[in-house]
């Protein structure tokens, strides 16, 4: 597998057109599916995607085949996507913390639970409605598999505050989701 | 969790990854589960979190929309010669990108003008004493440059008027946004550059706005499909 990553970067570097479309045909998905569930934008993340193979096609010289070059990408993405909330974060510090701080209603004792299987655009969506920070530790944990030490990391927060900002965020989305349950239930 | 505090419904969030994951440790699992055999609320916590975890784990990738590989195309296109010419101008590439060379491996409309800045790029970096100290080389450079990225612009100006009634009206507005955003800087540029003709920031700061103009042009007219990005060849 790295030999090939590294072959597909050295065409790439080389100025092989077909190769980079390779490279971005095999990694676009999930590097997509990752920016817009970090942004809760499409539209963000498809900036944002062109912006992570442009800084690939600079960078690949860079690249030595430590790790795969999904990681590699995959890093590029992370970071990429983290300045770009942390700028957006600043730029927009009042509302952001409003939303931060508004803590979702407990959901009451008697409330039905979750179906066990969630409807995927269901997910999606309430996903997007996150507050920025927790939306951000829910992807990386939740979705994508990191555990809270290198949620921390990738964050600049420590581990308790990534278990935080996960519980957070899980109890929000219960409170959208049976929101949506409760939607299709009286639409019945 | 290896404590003697109490479990309480609002500590159980704690060692809820670790009980669900199955890592917990015994005693751990054991006062969980004495918990949520006596607690009204935390069993549905339990089994909601569980179908959370379960359905964001199964989110699978989204594949992007076509036209941002159209339009990182075209980023790429244009900055991957603009790049190779760099790297010849210092010295560092070995190999001989001349504008001849360019525009027969087929280069677009707005290629010339990146290497005509380059060319300014590098003068700027590899001026003789003698125009440093009247400015005299870098200024014809630039105004080189300039005039060449304002007459690529009117060409693709033209292709992009052509190409927008067949782009949907959403795009049409947000291309256009864009456009009004750029030509504002270029309109502050020229005007610190008025004030002060050989200022290097204002005159790059111009040439950044005009590239990015030159790039927005080729993007609406490649998104229209107008031309192959790479080539110049009309489509039937």
């Amino acid at each position: 597998m790295r030999a090939d990553d590294l072959e597909l970067a050295r065409r790439c570097r080389a100025g092989d057109a077909a190769a980079f479309e390779t490279m971005y045909r095999a990694h676009a998905g999930r590097l997509f599916g990752l920016l817009t569930r970090m942004t809760g934008s499409a539209h963000d993340a498809e900036d944002l995607l062109q912006d992570v193979f442009v800084q690939a096609h600079r960078k690949l010289a860079g690249f030595r085949g430590e790790s795969s070059l999904g990681t590699w990408l995959y890093r590029l993405a992370v970071n990429h996507c983290l300045d770009h909330l942390r700028g957006k974060h600043s730029r927009m510090a009042r509302s952001t913390d409003s939303l931060d701080a508004e803590e979702a209603a407990e959901p009451a004792a008697v409330a039905p639970a979750l179906p066990e299987a969630i409807a995927r655009i269901d997910l999606e969506r309430a996903i997007a409605q996150l507050p920025a920070g927790c939306r951000a530790a829910f992807v990386l944990h939740d979705v994508e598999g990191l555990d809270h030490r290198e949620v921390g990391e990738a964050l600049g927060i420590s581990e308790g505050t990534s278990k935080s900002q996960v519980h957070k965020a899980r109890m929000k989305l219960r409170v959208l989701l049976r929101g949506v349950t409760r939607g299709a239930l009286e639409a019945v | 969790m290896n404590d003697d505090r109490p479990l309480t419904c609002d500590r159980l969030a704690e060692s809820l990854d670790d009980y669900l994951d199955g890592t917990a440790d015994g005693l751990t699992r054991v006062v969980l589960e004495a918990h949520l055999a006596g607690c009204p609320t935390c069993p549905a916590l339990v089994a909601d979190v569980r179908a959370i975890r379960q359905a964001a784990r199964a989110l699978g990738p989204i594949e992007p929309p076509a036209q941002v590989w159209m339009r990182l195309q075209a980023r790429v296109a244009v900055e991957a010669p603009a790049r190779a010419s760099l790297l010849d101008r210092l010295g560092l590439s070995g190999r001989s990108f001349g504008w001849r060379t360019l525009q027969a491996a087929g280069a677009v409309a707005g290629l010339a003008l990146v290497v005509s800045s380059l060319a300014w790029m590098g003068t700027r970096l590899a001026v003789a004493p003698a125009d440093v100290a009247d400015g005299s080389g870098a200024l014809a450079e630039f105004q080189l440059a300039e005039a060449e990225y304002t007459d690529a612009i009117a060409r693709l100006q033209e292709a992009a008027d052509a190409a927008g009634p067949r782009l949907d009206a959403l795009t049409n507005a947000t291309l256009q946004s864009s456009i009004d955003d750029i030509d504002s800087a270029i309109g502050d540029a020229r005007e610190s550059l008025a004030r002060e003709p050989g200022d290097a920031l204002s005159q790059e700061s111009l040439l950044d706005a005009l590239g990015s103009k030159v790039a927005l042009l080729q993007d609406t007219v490649s998104l229209a499909g107008d031309i192959e990005p790479g080539t110049e060849e009309q489509k039937p």
